[in-house]
């Protein structure tokens, strides 16, 4: 992932290319796009949609640059944009998605076309098991724990980008670790469970 | 938050969240020690928070994913393809600001992104040392601000020389967009970027066999490119461009673009004035197309029978007046139904939809809109709580606001957008009932004021901020396109006005962006197939949209037929919008507006057009009922 440039190369870099620099537009890109494709990976459980979702947002921020006033950072306002889009996706998605991949929660399992679930904990991976649970998680919980772990953004950052108050960012935040952490447990029992079998037959 | 008055409240909710912001170094000193001090004082919440902690290297020890080796040039060739190829065959006498500025941005877009296409392959995969790409993105950026105080000091010293777009400072008080005349300053610019890259594709890597191996410039983008070189070398731009072939064309567009891009200051002025990047009609009077003026007059004459309520055959009961069935979702249905049918003419619009529901639903309910995502139209369904502003939505401009609202709310919402400046035509209008409930007096008069062949362009600019306190959208926008919308969202249930804004759409893909002499004028710079396949399309279009209109008829007829409340609340509910369920049923054929009925059989001629055409922002700020 790549570090976060110095907000005053930011500035420049996006001063620049809202001034017609191409390179600088370029260089945005490249400095972000791990980053964008590996949160929105986690967001929605696909690289290839992932990178479809990035790709659009990349897109639209290049052509909405100028409504950029800076008041927040460009990753959360790219970041905005990308969740807007993988929201969209998901809503015209459910409309033809099998029950079957939505939970009862309403989020969409990451892992239908990498693996079973049950595959990955009969595997024994602990990644694998914390994978599961966080796509069992609301989508919004999951963006949430997604921007604060993974892209390691404070509670302004997060707050700007899920356009919410700092507080319900702290509040919303807790709510979903508790919910990762059920989440977890419940997935535990199931491994166990499932590896008893496995050594019994 | 007092800790200490709190015991044994370790599963209190509030104390639980201060765990995470804990974790997370997000408590004041005082507050850290002080729930450091229950942590040892609490099993319970110790282990919490050790759980948290695990749970916390668990995610952060996931498989971290990777953008693929092309995604770079893939987002630079989908810029290029949707900007190279919008809205060219549009260009002269098109007189519409907004779509001019979008159109005008959308082709530098293009040409840049041809550029950044080239960039990608010297661009380094990853960014091995932060620091020093740090300091060498710094040291350029300085090195071109450098450059470019140094040709400012040399306009400043020879006048005669034109500056380069990207230094151009404009004239205190002037508007970017009366800077379009100016015409090819941004082709230069640009053409300046292409050369400029090019160069130093050469210069710098001259054994660098990325450089070898990739054609600097792939014969479309040369072809586009060299275009914008041409309105370099002096070809004339701006619009009025009336026999210009494609070079003109692109020409002034860029040169408006140009003057958009080129000054930083300038981007929060364009932002909230809609970017129209192109000349005023009061400064450019020429710009005003033959097929312009014919749209003017259908529209024009739309007004007069749809005050009478009559549609374009004169046939009478068309215009069903405002009735109880005129709920709120009605109208939404009917606004959509309205932009769909723009969209079907093969206007890329882009429509946010935002909710002020509980929580987000699903867009099936606007079934009649194009919500394809790569023909930049997306409709959005969020949530507004009263009338917080949505950050995101802060960060549009928008050309149209149709909400449903209560009218205190929606005041409040639209003015917000008002006081940001994210809204160029009238939010205060929205508070007027005339504008609410009145539909047809209002709309008449305003369809007969958005007519007008005056300088409305000028005067949503002019008279902005001052006339924004006016009580009639349609009367102080002067921007057409908004007043049709607005119109058209009214009074669905008058095809004629329908039909005005398809004839207009019509109109404009039958000829009216294609310069007089022009007619082949795809043959230029820009390549004459592009301008051909664009016709073809209109051509289906305009057959798709006949039996649209005529679906849109019956469904006027329908509605007179029947009355009952809710009608249009249960078809977004058969399509999955609506949430509650205590409409009655009704088996109005509001289904029509499925997508497959409203845009037809024409949805590939659409795909292909749509991209050609700048995208108009339309806000649509729905309450459930």
């Amino acid at each position: 992932m790549s570090e976060p440039l110095h907000d005053d190369t930011e500035a420049r870099l996006i001063r620049a290319a809202t001034a017609g620099d191409a390179e600088s537009f370029g260089r945005l890109v490249l400095l972000y796009q791990d980053r964008l494709v590996n949160s929105l990976f986690h967001l929605v459980g696909n690289q290839a949609e992932a990178e479809d979702i990035a790709q659009e947002a990349f897109v639209l921020a290049f052509l909405k640059l100028a409504s950029f006033r800076g008041q927040s950072q460009f990753y959360t306002w790219l970041f905005r944009i990308a969740r807007n889009l993988s929201v969209s996706r998901f809503r015209r998605a459910r409309k033809t998605a099998s029950l079957d991949a939505v939970d009862a929660g309403g989020s969409m399992l990451l892992l239908s076309e990498e693996a079973a679930p049950d595959q990955r904990l009969l595997d024994g991976e602990t990644v694998a098991r914390v994978q599961v649970a966080l796509a069992r998680l609301s989508e919004e919980h999951r963006a949430i724990l997604i921007l604060r772990e993974m892209d390691e953004l404070d509670y302004d950052a997060i707050a700007a980008a899920l356009e919410l108050p700092v507080g319900t960012v702290r509040s919303r935040l807790h709510r979903a670790r508790l919910q990762l952490k059920a989440e977890l447990e419940a997935l535990e029992t199931v491994t166990g469970s499932g590896t008893k079998e496995k050594r019994t037959s | 938050m007092n800790l200490e008055s709190r015991n044994n409240e370790s599963s209190h909710p509030e104390s639980q969240e201060l765990l995470s912001a804990l974790l997370d170094g997000q408590l004041t000193a005082e507050q850290a020690i002080a729930v450091r001090e229950r942590l040892e004082r609490e099993p319970q919440l110790r282990e919490l928070y050790a759980q948290l902690e695990s749970q916390r290297a668990q995610l952060r020890g996931l498989q971290r994913v990777a953008a693929s080796g092309s995604f770079a040039s893939r987002v630079a060739a989908e810029i290029r393809e949707r900007a190279v190829v919008v809205d060219l065959p549009r260009e002269a006498g098109d007189e519409d600001g907004p779509r001019g500025g979008w159109r005008s941005v959308y082709l530098l877009a293009g040409s840049l992104a041809a550029v950044l296409l080239l960039g990608v392959f010297l661009w380094p995969r990853q960014v091995a040392d932060n620091s020093a790409q740090v300091a060498q993105t710094d040291a350029q950026i300085r090195r071109k601000e450098l450059d470019a105080r140094a040709k400012e000091r040399d306009v400043a010293m020879n006048a005669a020389e034109p500056a380069p777009a990207a230094v151009r400072r404009a004239p205190a008080g002037m508007r970017p967009e009366t800077r379009g005349g100016a015409a090819a300053d941004g082709g230069v610019e640009v053409g300046e970027v292409a050369g400029g890259l090019n160069s130093e594709l050469t210069a710098n890597h001259p054994g660098d066999p990325r450089v070898a191996e990739q054609p600097v410039l792939p014969p479309g983008e040369r072809s586009a490119i060299a275009g914008v070189e041409a309105t370099g070398q002096g070809l004339p731009g701006g619009p009025g461009l009336a026999g210009g072939a494609g070079v003109a064309g692109g020409s002034g567009s860029v040169g408006s673009a140009g003057g958009a891009f080129g000054e930083a200051g300038a981007m929060p002025q364009l932002s909230k004035l809609g970017a129209p990047a192109v000349a005023t009609l009061e400064e450019q009077p020429a710009a005003k197309s033959a097929n312009a003026q014919a749209s003017e007059k259908m529209l024009a004459d739309a007004a007069p029978r749809a005050e009478a309520g009559l549609d374009e055959s004169g046939i009478p009961g068309a215009a069903v007046p405002n009735t109880p069935m005129d709920t709120a979702m009605d109208r939404v249905v009917d606004s959509l139904s309205v932009i769909a049918a723009e969209q079907a003419a093969g206007a890329n619009l882009e429509v946010w939809l935002v909710d002020a529901g509980d929580s987000p639903r699903p867009a099936a309910g606007v079934e009649g809109l194009n919500t394809g995502s790569n023909q930049a139209t997306e409709v959005y369904l969020t949530r507004v709580e009263q009338t917080e502003l949505p950050a995101w939505l802060e960060e549009l401009r928008m050309d149209a606001v149709v909400t449903q609202l209560d009218s205190g709310e929606s005041a409040e919402l639209l003015r917000q957008l008002q006081t940001k400046g994210k809204l160029p035509v009238g939010p205060g209008a929205i508070e007027s009932q005339e504008f609410k409930l009145e539909a047809s007096p209002s709309s008449a008069a305003a369809a007969a004021e958005s007519a007008k062949p005056s300088n409305s362009a000028a005067a949503i600019l002019d008279d902005r901020p001052s006339d924004l306190t006016g009580n009639k959208l349609e009367q102080k926008t002067g921007d057409k396109l908004a007043a049709e919308l607005s119109i058209a969202y009214l009074e669905l249930e008058q095809p004629a006005e329908i039909e005005a804004v398809i004839n207009r759409s019509n109109a404009r893909q039958s000829g009216g962006q294609y310069p007089a002499g022009g007619g082949g004028g795809g043959q230029g710079a820009f390549g004459g197939n592009e301008l051909e396949r664009n016709r073809m399309a209109g051509r289906a279009q305009r057959s798709g949209l006949e039996s649209n209109l005529s679906q849109l008829r019956s469904q006027a007829y329908q509605r007179q037929a029947d009355s009952r409340p809710g009608a249009g609340r249960q078809a977004l509910q058969q399509q999955g919008q609506a949430s509650d369920s205590d409409a009655p049923s009704s088996d109005r054929p509001a289904e029509n507006l499925s997508r497959e009925n409203l845009s037809g059989g024409n949805r590939d001629a659409q795909g292909a057009a749509a991209g050609n055409q700048a995208a108009r922002q339309i806000i649509i700020i729905v309450r459930p009922q």
